[in-house]
């Protein structure tokens, strides 16, 4: 569990325990043990600021975590979830041009909130597909398919926030993680390949 | 003709534009335009009524052939062309055209009308070979997915694997042939009149596509509507020297001054000014070009203008000197066009100020509002990037998220500067006030926090290098705690602190906000005025603050159909807490709107409900008298 927890942290910044319990799939109990542990070791620490509260990695865990993940890159790994992550990429910018003419809808413009919503459910479908040929390498990547299709849901029972917002487990913060876990695992870097 | 299809087939210049549930919304408006005297590509709308007719017999009433001939053959006079000539070939589009907005339905076929003999007679009218069979590929792709429902990526591999030579593109047509006969087991129609019999049932059909029923389940549409299928001659604006096409306003859309602005290309098709791949001219091009077609233009865009009584833009060709408008519309506006536009329709006597004010959105007078860096100070440019959130911020630099949440923590304004955002930046994006990237544009993640957010943000600085402890803007270079100014509207960053100004004042802003104090009963208190409330027409005691969609819902659900509900949006949940409290609103429950500082967030969507109150701060009161005033006059509004 050591990895993934570290690896959470790297991804999210500042996580809240109830949060992680749910990114790692461990019991609050456990994962407290984990923590604790690793705090001893100075890998990770508890922060508080006016706005959010939760755990995070410190330099050390910066750099435990960095050593780990390389050490976990096998020559398998690579050659197998390369693919995987170009069809990745090819919906990236779908994803992300999707995200921005939400943002520019108008409140009247009922058809095109729609057709968004919409054409975000035909993404997510060729993502599930992606995601799911991840799992077979990494079965961490099962995890963004289902908080997609969560993402997905909440945003067709009406509540938008789900589309793009910030503070909420939305599609877009979703997407945005998933890449960066890809980018992250396979070693890539994100001005060489020119996608931010 | 039989009498009984007569209305089932009409041309533009034969109907009633006001007929919009038959003619469809499309077909309305080019009846209207027909109406008002302008040059419309020549056309005609298959009614709704047929589209009912189709879908109950599962094909086309058998009158309606005879009906398109007859409307074809004019068409045909008029233009001097005919569907199928090969040395004069008349090309035409098919469009579906619903009375009401209607996504999920086959949308349109261009140059329908070639084929492997009419494609030669394009090449020698247009002089340009690769452009007409550019068309045809374009045609069988089309075709080939909406009529015959093959597979797009498969049209799409047939159509991209020669080069954009000419001779490439016949290479492109013989596959695209070939596997439609595959695909759908017959050939495409090389007899053109069947090419647009299948169009047209194709539009029809798309009706009932899985797609267009969902939107209508969703949306309430009624089943029974039908569409109507809208077939208009295709005008080319590259036949020669004295043709081209381009965009025009009645009034500038960027500054709403009164003077005829837009974009023209010379020898160019449809497309071309639109997707921006070219440098377009102004219209003075237009008129250097085709001085008759710029005269009419002139008239067209006085004539839009009146009918409408708002700023409008019309879509036009010239086709060897003479003048097509393809589409008329009411036209997008900057917010200070939007303001500028309604105060002086009212002195013209165009509009009213009750109709003025319900053309201002308050998100329009926002940005308006909102401070900028003073025009007039002192200060360094250290860069230049793409504007990818709107506003202005001053503070300090943190180069990582965990400074930027230390220094917001201790009070300071922060500005965070990163190569480009991960996602453990967010926490760092949320303390800051605005955000500057190294790389990335308008759609990088970076852009949609920042938006989502509505922090200020530049992206994709131009020679910005950035590491933990430094940012070199070019000879500029800047570390954690260094003032620094960003300006996320024009995509500016300078060195540090431009002092923040509110924009010059603007008397058209004054003069909107005096027609609303005195077209509006709702109150509006300011905060710090407590008075205010006391007097109100609803029970202060009794409010419930809500903050979040959650809170409405539980106050909804409390049961307490007496208490007023104070929406008090908070940043990441204020278009939800909107959303519900508009429907509480509209369900005649007291509703007050609170307009504070986290506003900009919450009011981009704002729904125009029967609010009870605005209680607005001192600076935001603006806003809420524009808010109360639009409420009243335009109606419950919104879900």
């Amino acid at each position: 569990m050591t990895f993934d927890v570290l690896h959470a942290l790297r991804l999210k910044g500042i996580v809240a325990i109830e949060a992680l319990a749910e990114l790692v799939e461990r019991p609050i109990d456990a994962l407290q043990a984990e923590l604790d542990r690793l705090a001893e070791e100075g890998l990770v620490r508890l922060r508080e600021t006016p706005r959010l509260a939760g755990w995070s990695l410190t330099p050390e865990g910066h750099t435990r975590h960095g050593q780990e993940i390389t050490g976990h890159r096998t020559p398998e790994i690579v050659s197998s979830l390369t693919p995987v992550y170009e069809g990745f990429l090819r919906l990236n910018d779908r994803v992300k041009a999707l995200s921005t003419s939400w943002q520019q809808l108008t409140a009247d413009d009922q058809a095109g909130r729609w057709e968004a919503v919409e054409e975000l459910g035909e993404v997510h479908e060729e993502a599930a597909a992606i995601l799911i040929a991840a799992a077979g390498v990494l079965p961490r990547f099962r995890s963004y398919e289902r908080r997609l299709a969560t993402a997905l849901e909440q945003l067709r029972a009406g509540d938008e926030r789900f589309f793009t917002g910030v503070t909420v487990d939305s599609f877009h913060t979703v997407w945005f993680e998933c890449h960066e876990d890809l980018i992250q695992t396979l070693g890539r870097d994100r001005v060489q390949e020119g996608s931010f | 003709m039989a009498t009984t299809t007569r209305a089932d087939v009409v041309s533009f210049d034969d109907a009633d534009p006001g007929d919009v549930g038959r003619l469809g919304g499309k077909g309305a408006s080019l009846v209207e335009m027909r109406r008002l005297g302008l040059s419309v590509p020549p056309g005609f709308i298959i009614s709704t009524d047929v589209c009912r007719r189709y879908l109950h017999d599962g094909r086309l009433p058998e009158a309606i052939g005879a009906a398109v001939d007859a409307h074809l053959a004019d068409v045909e006079r008029t233009l001097g062309r005919r569907l199928g000539d090969p040395d004069a070939p008349l090309l035409v589009s098919v469009r579906s055209g619903a009375p009401v907005s209607m996504p999920g339905m086959m949308d349109t076929i261009l140059d329908l009308g070639l084929c492997d003999e009419t494609v030669d007679g394009l090449a020698r009218a247009t002089s340009d070979e690769p452009f007409a069979w550019d068309c045809y590929v374009r045609l069988l792709v089309a075709y080939g997915s909406i009529v015959r429902g093959i597979d797009a990526a498969a049209l799409n591999a047939a159509a991209h694997g020669s080069s954009d030579e000419a001779d490439g593109l016949r290479r492109s047509v013989r596959s695209l042939l070939a596997l439609i006969d595959e695909r759908s087991g017959r050939p495409f129609p090389q007899d053109t009149r069947a090419q647009l019999d299948e169009a047209i049932a194709a539009v029809f059909a798309s009706w009932d596509s899985p797609r267009a029923k969902k939107y209508r389940t969703y949306a309430g549409i009624d089943d029974d509507l039908g569409t109507a299928v809208v077939v208009q001659a295709m005008v080319f604006g590259n036949l020669g020297e004295t043709s081209g096409t381009g965009v025009a306003f009645t009034r500038d859309p960027a500054t709403g001054a009164r003077s005829s602005y837009g974009d023209f290309l010379a020898g160019a098709q449809g497309d071309d000014v639109v997707a921006g791949e070219h440098d377009v001219g102004s219209l003075d091009d237009c008129r250097a070009i085709a001085p008759d077609a710029f005269a009419d233009l002139t008239r067209a865009l006085d004539v839009v203008e009146r009918a409408h009584r708002d700023m409008c833009e019309i879509e036009f060709t010239v086709e060897r000197g003479r003048l097509w408008v393809l589409q008329s519309r009411v036209g997008q506006r900057t917010g200070a066009a939007a303001v500028r536009i309604a105060t002086e329709m009212i002195s013209e006597g165009v509009i009213d100020p009750a109709e003025a004010i319900t053309r201002i959105h308050p998100s329009a007078l926002l940005h308006l509002r909102a401070p900028v860096l003073d025009p007039d100070a002192h200060c360094e440019l250290i860069g230049r990037g793409v504007p990818a959130s709107p506003g202005s911020a001053v503070g300090r630099v943190a180069l990582t998220p965990s400074r930027a949440e230390e220094m917001a923590a201790d009070g300071t304004d922060v500005i965070l500067i990163r190569p480009f955002t991960s996602p453990d930046d967010v926490a760092g994006m949320i303390a800051a006030g605005g955000i500057v990237t190294a790389h990335g544009g308008r759609t990088s993640h970076a852009a949609v926090v920042a938006r989502g957010m509505d922090r200020p943000a530049v992206c994709g600085v131009t020679g910005l290098a950035v590491s933990d402890s430094e940012a070199r803007f070019g000879s500029a270079t800047l570390r954690d705690g260094d003032e620094i100014s960003i300006d996320g509207t024009r995509g500016a960053v300078y060195r540090g602190i431009v002092s923040r100004v509110a924009p010059a004042s603007d008397p058209r802003v004054e003069t909107l906000l005096t027609h609303c104090d005195s077209h509006r009963r709702i109150p509006v208190f300011t905060e710090g005025d407590p008075t205010g409330w006391a007097d109100g027409p609803f029970d202060a005691t009794a409010a419930i603050v809500c903050r979040t969609r959650e809170d409405v819902e539980r106050a909804l659900r409390s049961g307490d159909r007496d208490a007023t509900l104070v929406i008090s949006p908070n940043e990441s949940d204020g278009p939800a807490a909107i959303a519900a409290a508009t429907h509480a609103a509209n369900g005649g429950l007291p509703v007050i709107v609170r307009v504070d500082r986290s506003w900009p967030a919450a009011v981009r969507r704002l729904p125009l409900a029967p609010w009870t109150a605005v209680v607005a701060t001192d600076e935001g009161s603006w806003a809420a008298r524009l808010l109360a005033a639009t409420s009243e006059v335009s109606g419950p509004k919104g879900q």
